[in-house]
């Protein structure tokens, strides 16, 4: 190949590369604006966990059956309960979120859909301790510190 | 200056005295503003002000170590662009300001995360992203290689918890991080440090 | 009087924006020119093949995902539960085998997707990294509106899958495909003419056909270098018999050669998800397999074809809970082993893209 028929050929190249770009641009954005505009996660996403109230019975679905405490691969659900029989009651039911790995395995093997995936993933949080959701943690299904917003509070509409 | 040591040949050691390092000429003029009536008020305003540049301009360190690396990448990317709220990556420590540690550290590799860490220059922060980094997550039981947090090498300002966390999560930590860095005294830091007795500020 | 030379001894990594994670490099340079390369793995050892001991046969998945090639978290997941069903002679529905396929293939989309996007970078194209990821996010969608995750799913279960695809997901599915095939023209015109693009890999890192066999390197790696063999058509499993799609083998072995057997095989993976999602019978995706499984005792291997190469599962039962022993045959370790004879006599320079077309995962080569 000779040295023209190079140029010509790099030039070629370069210009459908470079129109193929310009193309792109006038093509519509795909950046959303996060903290300002958000996107919808799907109602399966695995986000924080959390034992949700039932409005019913005032109180959370939990029947004290150590089976999400025994099938989590990273043995972070920790229940203790006290009581015999009808009067048996949770006294602890902590969720270590920093250890979890939010593969679903305890909301499956749950038989009253008490522990459940809520679609809630701001949980960033200053201290490594606020990870450790206790009971009432996991009944608010809340981020135990306020969602940040940076510099780009001001231009929040 | 006082170093803090027993005159020589006395045999009788000194009172303990806090130790007070030399002030830089900023600090030095720092502090005689904040002695002045009405210089706090203008030390606040110069401080939010650079506190706000330094916050809008957080350069982190691309250090990817596992699968939290991916969900980075993802946030510098098209969709989520973190280079809109200032942080733009860097490949090498001495331009970077923010460490995010994404994904597992071995014990292996925790030398390299501190020298990493010390080859940034202050002021430094650290994030840590996802469960591994934070605690070792799943790999915290019958594991004989993996840091158990990696807190236990670098001190770490925000964690970000997720296996691994949305590229939203990671953004929301830099977002919380932002407001602790316009928080912080900046300008004074220095001087503080000074006064604690402690050389170097952090 | 002839000018003192030395060789010159290079550290690239563990922290290094090309590595693609946290190898690290010993290279010996004569001036500019490689003598030799050395590479030292362990920096993401994650012991999973002792962890997965510990822990029972169902929540071993949730692990495969983490601990192996991180990119390709369903593949790993098939390879697991196709070891795990052979050895308790479990029975997947033709529905869950189905959506096991369409899924498997979606994962080898993105997992390429991601290995254009970076190399894109390490080669100097920015653009293309950020194309790659926007396609990926539309993909990624689709996963999270089925498993749940974006990058770990655990949505392979022993037995089928975790749950059907929801409503509409099939339409959703398609729209994709439809949206992503002239994106891949768009990297051929963006990359495959450029000259720059050419110069850095044409040419440049050749396997020989004989060398990729020595070296066990396989999946699109062995693939380039001519060696026509793909596990899905030479002991095919789910039902990858019943589907029809090609394997492109190109004769050159050098960087471009892998580049385009990558991008013709997100093409036949359009193709395969196609087929399969037109074939999608009714009726149950998974099987009754009990939580506390106890397979017979005994042991297993199976071979699957992920994106980077064959994945090899072997188990061990010994009646219990969990594996008695489980051993990966990890893909990209066998292919970072081809790496180093290759690099030697190329400028330095080339480090780079070589060790980006050969497409390792470091969780994949330590495990």
């Amino acid at each position: 190949m000779s040295a023209a028929e190079r140029v010509i050929r790099g030039a070629a190249a370069l210009g459908t590369g470079l129109g193929l770009t310009f193309r792109t641009m006038l093509r519509r954005k795909v950046t959303v604006r996060y903290p300002v505009e958000k996107l919808p996660t799907s109602h399966r996403f695995h986000g924080l966990l959390s034992l949700p109230i039932d409005p019913e019975t005032g109180k959370d679905r939990c029947i004290i059956c150590f089976q999400c405490e025994r099938i989590c691969p990273d043995r972070c659900i920790h229940i203790e309960a006290e009581g015999k029989g009808k009067e048996r009651q949770l006294s602890r039911f902590d969720i270590e979120m920093d250890k979890c790995c939010y593969c679903g395995l305890c909301v499956e093997v749950c038989p009253t859909e008490a522990i459940v995936f809520v679609p809630h993933y701001e949980t960033s949080t200053y201290n490594r301790a606020r990870l450790l959701y206790s009971h009432d943690d996991l009944n608010r299904a809340a981020p135990k510190e306020p969602i940040a917003t940076g510099i780009v509070a001001r231009r929040r509409p | 200056m006082s170093t803090g040591m027993p005159p020589a040949g006395t045999g009788v050691p000194a009172e303990p005295q806090p130790r007070r390092t030399q002030l830089g000429p900023l600090a030095q003029v720092v502090e005689v503003l904040d002695s002045l009536p009405g210089g706090g008020l203008i030390l606040t305003t110069v401080e939010s002000a650079l506190n706000w540049g330094r916050a809008s301009s957080l350069w982190p360190l691309t250090f990817g170590l596992a699968c939290c690396a991916i969900e980075m990448m993802a946030a510098f990317a098209s969709r989520f662009d973190l280079d809109r709220i200032g942080v733009i990556p860097r490949a090498t420590p001495r331009q970077a300001d923010l460490m995010i540690v994404a994904g597992r550290c071995s014990i292996k590799m925790a030398p390299i995360v501190r020298r990493l860490w010390e080859q940034m220059p202050e002021p430094r922060y650290v994030i840590s992203m996802g469960s591994c980094a934070t605690c070792g997550g799943p790999f915290f039981y019958d594991n004989y290689s993996i840091l158990k947090g990696v807190d236990q090498v670098v001190p770490v300002d925000v964690y970000v918890p997720g296996c691994p966390p949305r590229p939203e999560a990671l953004i929301e930590g830099i977002l919380k991080l932002q407001e602790r860095i316009k928080k912080e005294p900046f300008l004074r830091r220095q001087a503080l440090a000074a006064l604690d007795g402690r050389a170097g500020a952090r | 009087m002839p000018l003192r030379t030395e060789e010159l001894l290079l550290n690239m990594g563990p922290q290094h924006p090309s590595t693609h994670g946290v190898l690290r490099l010993v290279v010996t340079l004569d001036g500019e020119n490689i003598t030799d390369v050395r590479p030292d793995i362990g920096y993401l050892h994650s012991s999973v093949e002792k962890m997965m001991e510990h822990r029972t046969y169902v929540q071993n998945v949730a692990l495969t995902d983490r601990g192996m090639d991180y990119l390709i978290a369903l593949n790993n997941e098939a390879a697991y539960c196709l070891a795990v069903e052979a050895l308790a002679g479990v029975e997947v529905p033709e529905r869950g085998r189905y959506l096991r396929v369409i899924f498997q293939e979606l994962n080898r989309i993105a997992s390429h997707l991601v290995w254009l996007g970076t190399w894109g970078i390490d080669l100097g194209a920015t653009t293309l990294f950020l194309w790659c990821f926007r396609e990926r996010e539309r993909e990624l969608d689709l996963f999270e509106q089925v498993t749940g995750g974006r990058l770990h799913h655990v949505y392979f279960r022993i037995g089928g899958v975790y749950a059907d695809v929801p409503d509409g997901w099939a339409g959703a599915c398609r729209d994709f495909l439809e949206y992503f095939l002239p994106h891949i023209d768009e990297y051929h015109q963006l990359l495959t003419q450029n000259p720059i693009f050419e110069a850095r890999t044409r040419g440049v890192g050749v396997i020989g056909r004989r060398e990729a066999v020595a070296m066990g390197a396989s999946g699109p790696v062995a693939r380039a270098s001519g060696i026509a063999y793909d596990v899905r058509k030479a002991v095919p499993y789910e039902v990858y018999d019943r589907l029809g799609f090609d394997v492109p083998v190109q004769a050159s072995g050098d960087c471009f050669a892998r580049y385009l057997v990558r991008l013709e095989e997100m093409r036949q993976s359009v193709r395969i998800i196609r087929q399969a999602l037109k074939d999608l019978p009714a009726g149950e995706f998974r099987a009754r397999v009990p939580v506390a499984m106890k397979p017979p005792r005994g042991e297993v291997y199976v071979r699957t074809e992920s994106p980077r190469g064959t994945l090899g599962m072997y188990v061990v039962s010994d009646g219990g809970e969990s594996p008695y022993r489980v051993k990966i045959r990890a893909p990209s370790f066998s292919n970072l082993y081809a790496l180093t004879e290759i690099m030697r006599g190329w400028k330095i320079a080339d480090i780079i893209a070589i060790l980006g077309s050969i497409d390792i995962v470091l969780s994949d080569v330590d495990r």
